[in-house]
């Protein structure tokens, strides 16, 4: 044992978790940072309850502050949704670019229509809302695309798991482990295994 | 057997089994089948 290994009770602790290895420090820092996500996104379409009983007069060319809150809301909901999805995109690689570009389209209706609340304009024009729509729409097709194919990736790796098995289980143990006078009762005994999986 | 056979072409047309698992339980249960009728008419006679 050396001098260093010692000294090393100082290190911060690392703690393995269900989703990877972090350190302590880190994950409360993520668990904040989700937290305060989730609760702007949950509690942003109650905002406007403050003013519905003594409304006040608003802003941002809103006639009431009621209505302000209440279109400040769904686009902060949006927004938080969309940042949730992001950073879930970085712990799940299969859905890694689907949940991206989903997120993408959360932040990007969010910010739209975060626009319109606090640009004092009646309206967008309606090529701006057909712009936006051709664009979600572009996002939304190439998020199915890797969904799709996300999809059947995970199923293939699957079936190529469940072909190694078999492999192992009919070529390989009864010849290695199996003996001769046990072969039949194992022969049997994978027959049935076989019959059922076939039958599910 | 007969319902054995259809189960594997099941799984092997799913991807689950690959063919030399295939004709080696092919092989094995053919072999044991041929070895009970040996039994069969040997006890018979």
């Amino acid at each position: 044992m050396n001098n260093k290994s010692t000294r090393s009770n100082s290190a911060p602790q690392q703690t393995e978790t269900v989703t990877g290895f972090l350190t302590i420090r880190n994950s409360s820092k993520i668990s904040f940072y989700l937290t305060f996500l989730t609760v702007i996104a949950i509690l942003s379409p109650f905002l406007h309850i403050f003013y519905v009983f003594d409304d006040k007069e608003g802003i941002f060319g809103f006639a009431y502050m009621s209505s302000f809150m209440y279109s400040l809301s769904l686009p902060l909901m949006a927004i938080c949704s969309g940042l949730l999805l992001k950073f879930i995109s970085k712990r799940i690689p299969e859905l890694r670019v689907f949940l991206k570009l989903i997120g993408n389209s959360f932040l990007f209706v969010g910010f739209f229509f975060m626009i319109y609340t606090f640009v004092p304009i009646s309206d967008f024009s309606t090529s701006v809302y057909f712009a936006a729509l051709a664009i979600l729409s572009v996002v939304l097709t190439f998020a199915a695309h890797y969904l799709h194919k996300a999809i059947i990736t995970t199923e293939q790796r699957l079936k190529k798991i469940i072909s190694k098995l078999f492999d192992f289980i009919v070529l390989e143990t009864p010849r290695k482990h199996v003996s001769e006078e046990k072969q039949i009762d194992y022969v049997i005994s994978y027959e049935k295994i076989i019959n059922e999986i076939g039958e599910e | 057997m007969n319902n054995t056979i259809h189960n594997l072409m099941k799984l092997r047309m799913a991807g689950m089994l690959s063919e030399s698992a295939k004709q080696e339980i092919e092989r094995t249960l053919a072999k044991l089948n041929s070895n009970e009728r040996q039994l069969e008419e040997s006890s018979k006679s």
